[in-house]
């Protein structure tokens, strides 16, 4: 929520967050090194460059594969959402440990390359045509490039200049990215491996992606079509909490309890499209679990000095006590009318 | 189209990436991202961004001088996302799955063989 913007709102859980990262990238490769050359073939030792580039391989693959959990175990538990409070510096991160690898693996496997090493790269293995002898080394670079564009747009800047819906298309690149990276180990390093540890860790951590994605697939409520929709036991929502409704063009809009009246706003903040439904009101403002963007629930502004604004849902009132929201938002900035609460009788 | 030909395509792609970032920083910027006014520190970490993805700066930066689409920013892409989640809980394990089945085993009783060199 910068009104100016700075390279980096440092914050200490931010400071902590990276420390960490720094720390773990550190000690995995220090113990890949350490461990690396013992584990390798008898019949085929591995040279230390080469033990450099699958040290910074594997790690950028683990980290990723961390990445790509870390979305929907939040959206599975909430306890998980510290994590995905600070996940561009985890990604950042992730891209110069990638650009590592590659940075070695080109270095030594085409260090005499009679053409440029690059050019090289794309010569090498032209077998596209199969599977086994399939050349990997393309996956990797198509994932090391969308790493870097992802990397290279995730200051916030990016998510005012792009808006958030366009932000979000091209950051959803890390999926065939994490794809080319499995396809890039599965039909290269494991083709040859010897030792069966890195292909079952492997198996594990693209498992275990899967997995969670497929249990955090959003089960979405029937959509609801029409100029008002109801909001089904809007006076049970609980205080500071709310409710989400999706219209049946599949926006989603957030009915919020607050001070014995009822509100609503859309779903997605502003910032990176976070649901706001699944946070609650903080200081009077409704507060986005993801990274604490907050807006007024009266009119969808962010409080003063901030400029961010979603916009409001009109309620009304049904003559049979029913709560319905307006399918149609209204302009940015305008206040949404509100009802009070009925209290249920038991 | 050989190597060479796709990488100078590549270093055309980020030359012409290069003169947009940097009429973008000089001309643009100011003009139409309010918060960027006065704050210039941050303008070496979004240059390689400006770089990589030009077309995609050109168009919003032409969009924001015309000034008359205000992003929709309450819509999130759910459904393609979700959607590529999916194709992705799919896919990753079956490729990774068929990958390692088809990885050569050799048997540890396999006779060496003496190759004679070539004459």
């Amino acid at each position: 929520m910068s009104v100016v913007y700075i390279p980096v709102q440092w914050t200490r859980a931010k400071w902590v967050y990276d420390a960490v990262l720094v720390a773990f990238v550190v000690a995995y490769v220090a113990l890949f090194l350490t461990l690396g050359q013992a584990a390798a073939s008898q019949t085929r030792p591995v040279d230390g460059a080469i033990l450099n580039a699958r040290a910074l391989g594997t790690c950028a693959f683990f980290m990723l594969s961390a990445i790509l959990a870390i979305g929907p175990a939040a959206r599975l538990d909430p306890r998980f959402l510290p994590l995905l409070y600070n996940r561009r510096h985890f990604g950042v991160l992730t891209a110069f440990v990638a650009l590592g690898h590659a940075m070695f693996v080109i270095d030594w496997y085409f260090a005499f390359s009679p053409t440029p090493k690059l050019e090289g790269l794309l010569l090498a293995n032209t077998a596209f045509d199969r599977l086994i002898g399939f050349p990997f080394e393309i996956l990797g670079a198509f994932a090391l490039v969308v790493l870097g564009i992802l990397a290279a747009t995730s200051h916030d800047f990016w998510l005012s200049f792009l808006g958030a819906p366009l932000w979000k298309r091209l950051h959803l690149l890390i999926y065939p990215a994490y794809l080319a990276v499995v396809g890039h180990i599965g039909l290269g390093a494991l083709q040859s491996e010897d030792n069966p540890f890195f292909a079952i860790t492997a198996v594990i951590a693209a498992g275990g992606v899967a997995t969670l994605h497929l249990a955090a697939q959003r089960r979405p409520s029937p959509a609801m079509s029409g100029t008002w929709v109801a909001v089904p036991g809007a006076d049970g929502i609980a205080e500071g909490r709310a409710r989400i409704i999706r219209f049946g063009d599949g926006t989603r809009a957030a009915v919020f309890r607050h001070e014995g009246r009822l509100g609503a706003l859309s779903n997605a903040c502003a910032h990176q499209n976070g649901p706001l439904g699944e946070g609650r009101i903080l200081d009077g403002c409704v507060t986005c679990p993801w990274h604490g963007f907050q807006y007024r629930l009266v009119d969808g502004c962010s409080p003063p000095p901030f400029t961010e604004k979603v916009p409001t849902y009109d309620l009304r009132r049904r003559d049979d006590g029913g709560v319905e929201i307006a399918a149609t938002p209204n302009r940015l900035g305008a206040p949404g009318a509100q009802v009070g609460i009925r209290e249920t009788s038991a | 189209m050989t190597a060479a030909t796709l990488i100078t395509l590549a270093e055309g792609y980020l030359l012409i990436g290069a003169i947009t970032a940097a009429a973008f920083l000089l001309l643009g910027l100011d003009r139409i991202e309010p918060n960027a006014r006065g704050a210039y520190a941050f303008r070496a970490l979004i240059l390689p961004g400006l770089i990589l993805v030009w077309p995609l700066v050109l168009w919003r930066w032409y969009v924001a001088l015309r000034g008359e689409v205000e992003i929709a920013r309450y819509r999130p892409p759910l459904r393609v996302q979700d959607r590529m989640a999916l194709a992705l809980a799919i896919a990753a394990p079956l490729l990774l799955v068929t990958a390692l089945g088809l990885a050569p085993e050799w048997p540890e009783d396999a006779t060496p063989v003496l190759l004679e060199a070539p004459q």
